[in-house]
């Protein structure tokens, strides 16, 4: 598992839900009600940055979690 | 008297496409070109646009360009490559038409490279066959063709399992990951186009969970060439980053500094036939006491050749550009590059198992599969992990072929098929189990299950350097993880979502060790020490399996070779 801190500019943000279409598992959710994107579960973020490269007004920064979980290959 | 509705959103279409990425949004375009009458629903767990591995990738097709030769593509790929497993038929008819692929996605919208008017081709480093580009944007486009042309789109669902009428698929069921509604979709034909398994190690393949070729599986279709799902990467072990080393191979040392990579004779292997050897001599290495392995930068040259001929592509990839600035970015939170990086290796499983047969057809009637959930199935690959499969971008390629074949198969034979009629019990029954995790106040999370699985897959004692012994290990931990699974509990749509995929990769990896436990033989990206040779008397022969009885159940199917181009000599 990798895991990042997603952090998202509230005030820069202009709603459009780009973010949200652009991740694919599902770590980025829409706030009905403050009508922005939420970081809803960092800890599965794989940093693909697909987020960041399509917001239009670069309101997004991951931030890995380095080194991520392993397995050991012997 | 109870009615679905009763049970959730009862959603009716001809065709459900399951899975909207660079298979799925073909398929749909080619259902729709063929007959348009025919209603067409795509449904996927992310975004359609961008999900699948399309938008993550670098955007290469494989093409068999009008310079190159066929019949020395296949000859090249049969004899070091798929080692004679391959359905050669297929290989033919999809390298023929991977050129007209190409120009077929240009026509459908997709910004490709051209040069003086034709489809602008290259090679990487000494590639014997030729690529082709797309920026990574390219579904948004299909995307845009698919719905003009009156396909229906639907996001954030997570198809689980098949519904099916006696022998025949009737649809599928799945849930809302974000309001965890209940979805029943009730169609004359299914295509699965969810992609491969990919046991979620390799962070552009997160996507790979497995769901389509477990529920195919549950539905009782064959699975082929499982054996070969272990693909393995080259990792730098501080960041688990790929080393931007062409040929890492070349470069291998181990702790007291002595050239591994001039011991095994790993120097001089082909860029294009990849190989088993490096990684079943760092397992050596290390068993026997001399590891960890390292990769001596001091050593490492430039390669001939590039990433094409820049004077001939004459082409700007904006989105590629900026992913690649960003993943650039990423390098400043890792570890500096030292000149002795220790690697390790990383699992990608890469299993592609669903068999199908030349219009990407299951055994099952009203179910198909194309991509990366049959591109293993299918035989195109052979005795190798795909994708890759061995050739670089014939992952995207292969899902576009199989979508231009399933397309015009499904609409030929849905449109005499009667509306299915679908039992309220079994719905009823499906549904429990699919929100079982949610009911439970105790037990077991996923991510626990999920890091279990991938300490029994990512050893290469049990997937790479294999013996009957060291398989039947394998198995009887992973029987143990698969006897806690009634215990996985999720508290939301998401975690909800990460138990059916961690069940889905369990089956995946059953299948992998089983077939890899009949195989008596080596032959590719499949080594048995306790059978190290290649037995082309015994085992010209296509392992299958599917679901018999609750249990997995495995037979062969010899190759038809006396009907084949390129023969062994036996």
């Amino acid at each position: 598992m990798a895991g990042a801190t997603v952090k998202i500019d509230r005030d820069m943000c202009n709603s459009c839900k780009t973010c949200v279409d652009a991740c694919f598992i599902d770590v980025i959710r829409w706030d009905d009600k403050e009508e922005k994107p939420i970081a809803a579960y960092p800890e599965d973020c794989v940093w693909c940055l697909a987020c960041e490269e399509a917001c239009p007004v670069q309101c997004i920064e991951v931030i890995p979690i380095v080194p991520w979980r392993m397995p050991a290959p012997y | 008297m109870a009615s679905l509705e009763d049970l959730g959103k009862v959603v009716s279409t001809d065709v459900l496409i399951v899975g909207g990425g660079i298979g799925g949004l073909p398929a749909a375009i080619k259902v729709k070109e063929t007959s348009p009458e025919l209603d067409v629903l795509l449904v996927d767990k992310a975004t359609i646009g961008w999900s699948g591995a399309a938008p993550k990738g670098g955007g290469v097709f494989w093409v068999i360009a009008p310079e190159d030769d066929l019949d020395t593509f296949v000859e090249v790929h049969v004899k070091g490559i798929g080692l004679y497993l391959e359905d050669q038929e297929l290989l033919y008819e999809f390298a023929r038409d991977t050129y007209g692929a190409v120009e077929q996605l240009a026509g459908w919208g997709v910004n490709v490279p051209k040069h003086d008017g034709k489809l602008a081709t290259y090679h990487i480093l000494d590639t014997r066959w030729s690529h082709a580009s797309a920026d990574m944007d390219m579904l948004l486009s299909l995307r845009a063709r698919a719905r003009k042309l009156g396909a229906k789109m639907l996001n954030k669902i997570q198809i689980v399992d098949l519904i099916k009428e006696g022998d025949r698929v009737a649809g599928a069921v799945g849930f809302n990951i974000v309001d965890n509604s209940f979805y029943i979709f009730q169609a004359k034909a299914v295509i699965l186009a969810s992609g491969g398994c990919h046991y979620k190690m390799e962070r552009m393949w997160f996507a790979g969970g497995g769901e389509g070729i477990a529920a195919a599986y549950r539905a009782g279709a064959e699975m082929r060439n499982a054996e070969f799902g272990n693909l393995h990467i080259f990792v730098l072990k501080d960041t688990g980053s790929e080393p931007r080393v062409p040929k890492a191979q070349d470069y291998l040392i181990n702790s007291t500094g002595e050239d591994i990579s001039e011991r095994y004779n790993l120097r001089g292997e082909p860029f294009d036939v990849p190989s088993l050897k490096p990684l079943v001599s760092m397992d050596k290495e290390v068993a026997e006491g001399r590891g960890p392995i390292y990769l001596d930068m001091t050593k490492v040259k430039p390669p001939s050749g590039g990433l094409g001929e820049p004077g001939r592509i004459d082409w700007y990839r904006p989105k590629f550009d900026s992913w690649r600035k960003r993943s650039e970015k990423l390098q400043k939170y890792m570890p500096p590059a030292s000149e002795k990086s220790e690697l390790s290796l990383r699992f990608g499983g890469a299993l592609s198992p669903v068999k199908v047969d030349h219009d990407m057809r299951t055994n099952l009637p009203g179910l198909w599969a194309i991509g990366d959930t049959s591109y293993m199935g299918s035989s195109l690959a052979g005795a190798i992990p795909a994708p890759p499969g061995g050739v670089r971008g014939s992952g995207l390629m292969n899902a576009v072929l199989g979508a231009m074949k399933a397309g015009p198969s499904v609409a030929r034979s849905t449109a005499e098929v009667v509306p299915p009629k679908v039992s309220y019990d079994m719905i009823k029954q499906l549904k429990e189990e699919i929100f079982a995790p949610m009911q439970r106040k105790n037990g077991i999370m996923s991510d626990d299950t999920l890091h279990a699985l991938q300490d029994i897959v990512n050893p290469l004692r049990y997937s790479v350097r294999r013996s009957k012994d060291r398989l039947e290990e394998a198995i009887t931990k992973l029987e143990k993880i698969q006897q806690e699974l009634p215990r996985l509990i999720a508290k939301d749509g998401h975690g909800l979502f990460k138990c059916h995929e961690v069940k889905s990769l369990t089956i995946c990896a059953e299948m992998t060790f089983r077939a890899a436990l009949a195989r008596t033989e080596s032959r590719g990206w499949h080594y048995r020490e306790d059978y190290p040779e290649r037995d082309d008397k015994n085992w010209l022969k296509w392992i299958t399996l599917k679901q018999d009885g609750g249990r997995m159940v495995l037979s062969t199917e010899p190759i038809p070779i006396e009907r084949y181009k390129v023969k062994p000599s036996l």
